[in-house]
């Protein structure tokens, strides 16, 4: 079924008016409005997801329990200077104290209790972010612990993703969600389209039944049909997509501005913008594949 | 000695049932000749309209077989059946024209149907418009039109095709009878050019205006013959006029 077949046919006038009914497009704008609204959350999602998981893998985060803070801030020069030796290691961090206790902050506050004085009650760990050349698994993490239990008895392992599995779990449950929403979308507008053009087969009845005495067959008919759906598919398509575009860049702009970690990386990327525009194109063929399958299905059932 | 005609439409034992009802037609078995030219006729439900439909091929028939131009058409594949029907060209009682289009479009529908270009369409329409009188009325809906000008229009529509059946159900019943007789004219010089006219009326007055007609009379569905009309040579309704 091509689609230029479709949109130039010469029998054209033969049906009275020009669309197959009134609210079709805007039915059509609304759908691919939502799609692009779900499409969008799903693929900034999984962009963010892959991003974050890839790096967060090859992420370990070394700690220093250690009370005295001498002790501390020398076992902290040796593991980071062991580390920074190790072939597997990429690069390492060591947090400065500060850095610790800004991290700790919401948890513990700007409290005077917290530091390395004298009167200090909470003593702060020494923080050392590793960033591996390849991921952070368990072998690799006791192995590491090994070697540097020499150098420090109190110094622990964790990798990130202990931490953001859950999270990332719970972001893969959404975009399966998002990615059934956008199915149910596009079995609605099919649906839509099908009453639509049975409401418009009902309403062309008696010009049909004269098209088809004089020879039409059902493929010419199903392409009067075509035709009309896909004017109204382009005009509703068109709509939906420009207000989700508009829509989706307004919420990127509030997204940016957030500085909560993961939340804040959520971002379009360039191959979601061209499977975005991709949507109004599907639905646009799915609408005009139904018209036909309506059409033809309909025409079956008479002579 | 006559040479034999060749046969266009050819059925056997046909016989026409709506739903569960009572059969429509029963036992139709005749033959109709290319180029020639038959009345239908018969009182009204004597299933005149059945008949037709079955010619122009609106229904498949209960039982029988039905044979045009040489194929069976009972059991033939209906995606093969948009080409036989342009080959038939069907007048409607009721004219069934498109009242969105105008009178030129509605005329020309039956080309478009067939694929014809735009550009090659216009003059063939145009000379049809004028034929019937028309030509002054082409972009007219049939909404503005009286009766017997979408008489002529729907006419028209059947004949621009040349097709090798034309089928007309009472196309005089809606036209005064000086213009009855002028679209009879019309039919019979289709006829000329060899298509086979098929013409149901009430109107008996009508059969004797058609030199070689032969009249096919219906009753209770079932067929009679009192003219000869199935015979090969068939006998004219009139000798000369």
């Amino acid at each position: 079924m091509a689609l230029k077949e479709t949109l130039a046919n010469d029998q054209s006038k033969a049906l009275s008016d020009g669309r197959i009914a009134g609210p079709m497009p805007w039915v059509i704008a609304i759908m691919v409005f939502l799609t692009i609204l779900a499409g969008a959350a799903g693929i900034a999602m999984f962009d963010s997801a892959s991003q974050n998981n890839e790096q967060l893998a090859r992420k370990m985060t070394v700690q220093i329990l250690e009370e005295d803070p001498i002790a501390r801030q020398t076992q902290r020069q040796q593991v980071r200077d062991y580390l920074q030796n190790l072939p597997q290691v990429e690069s390492v961090r060591a947090l400065s104290d500060e850095e610790v206790a800004e991290l700790l902050e919401p948890w513990l506050g700007t409290n005077s209790n917290i530091g390395d004085s004298a009167s200090n009650l909470i003593p702060l760990p020494a923080i050392i972010d590793v960033e591996l050349k390849q991921v952070a698994n368990k072998a690799l993490t006791d192995t590491l612990l090994r070697e540097l239990r020499p150098i420090s008895s109190s110094v622990r392992a964790d990798t990130q993703e202990s931490w953001v599995a859950p999270l990332y779990d719970v972001m893969q449950s959404l975009i399966i969600l998002i990615l059934g929403l956008v199915i149910l979308l596009a079995a609605a507008t099919a649906a839509t389209v099908v009453l639509a053009v049975r409401s418009a087969l009902d309403t062309h009845r008696s010009t049909l039944d004269i098209m088809h005495l004089m020879g039409s067959t059902d493929s010419q008919i199903s392409r009067l049909f075509q035709r009309r759906v896909a004017v109204d598919a382009i005009f509703g398509g068109t709509v939906g997509f420009a207000i989700g575009c508009i829509t989706i860049w307004l919420l990127s702009m509030q997204i940016s501005g957030l500085s909560s970690g993961i939340v804040g990386q959520i971002s379009m990327p360039c191959y979601g913008w061209i499977i975005l525009a991709l949507i109004p194109l599907m639905m646009g063929f799915l609408s005009i594949y139904m018209a036909r399958w309506t059409v033809q299905r309909a025409m079956k059932k008479i002579l | 000695m006559h040479a034999p005609m060749q046969t266009v439409v050819d059925f056997e034992n046909v016989g026409l049932r709506y739903g569960a009802g009572a059969e429509a037609l029963t036992d139709l078995s005749f033959k109709l000749f290319a180029g020639s030219f038959y009345f239908l006729t018969g009182a009204s439900g004597a299933g005149k309209t059945s008949l037709l439909k079955l010619l122009y091929l609106a229904h498949r028939p209960s039982r029988g077989m039905i044979k045009m131009f040489g194929e069976d058409i009972v059991t033939m594949p209906r995606n093969r059946l948009p080409g036989f029907r342009r080959r038939i060209g069907v007048v409607f009682q009721d004219f069934r024209l498109l009242n969105h289009l105008s009178a030129f479009d509605n005329i020309a529908l039956p080309l478009r149907i067939s694929g014809i270009e735009e550009k090659d369409l216009e003059g063939p329409v145009n000379e049809l418009l004028s034929w019937i009188g028309l030509a002054d009325r082409a972009s007219a809906r049939p909404t503005t039109l009286s009766g017997g000008e979408q008489q002529r229009v729907a006419i028209a529509r059947a004949v621009i095709g040349r097709p090798e059946i034309l089928v007309a159900d009472e196309p005089t019943g809606n036209v005064d009878p000086e213009m009855a007789i002028k679209l009879l004219q019309l039919f019979a010089g289709l006829n000329k050019l060899g298509t086979t006219v098929i013409v149901a009326t009430h109107d008996i007055h009508l059969l004797r205006e058609i030199e070689g007609a032969q009249m096919m009379r219906l009753k209770d569905g079932q067929l009679s013959d009192p003219t000869g009309a199935f015979k090969n040579p068939a006998t004219p309704l009139i000798l000369n006029k």
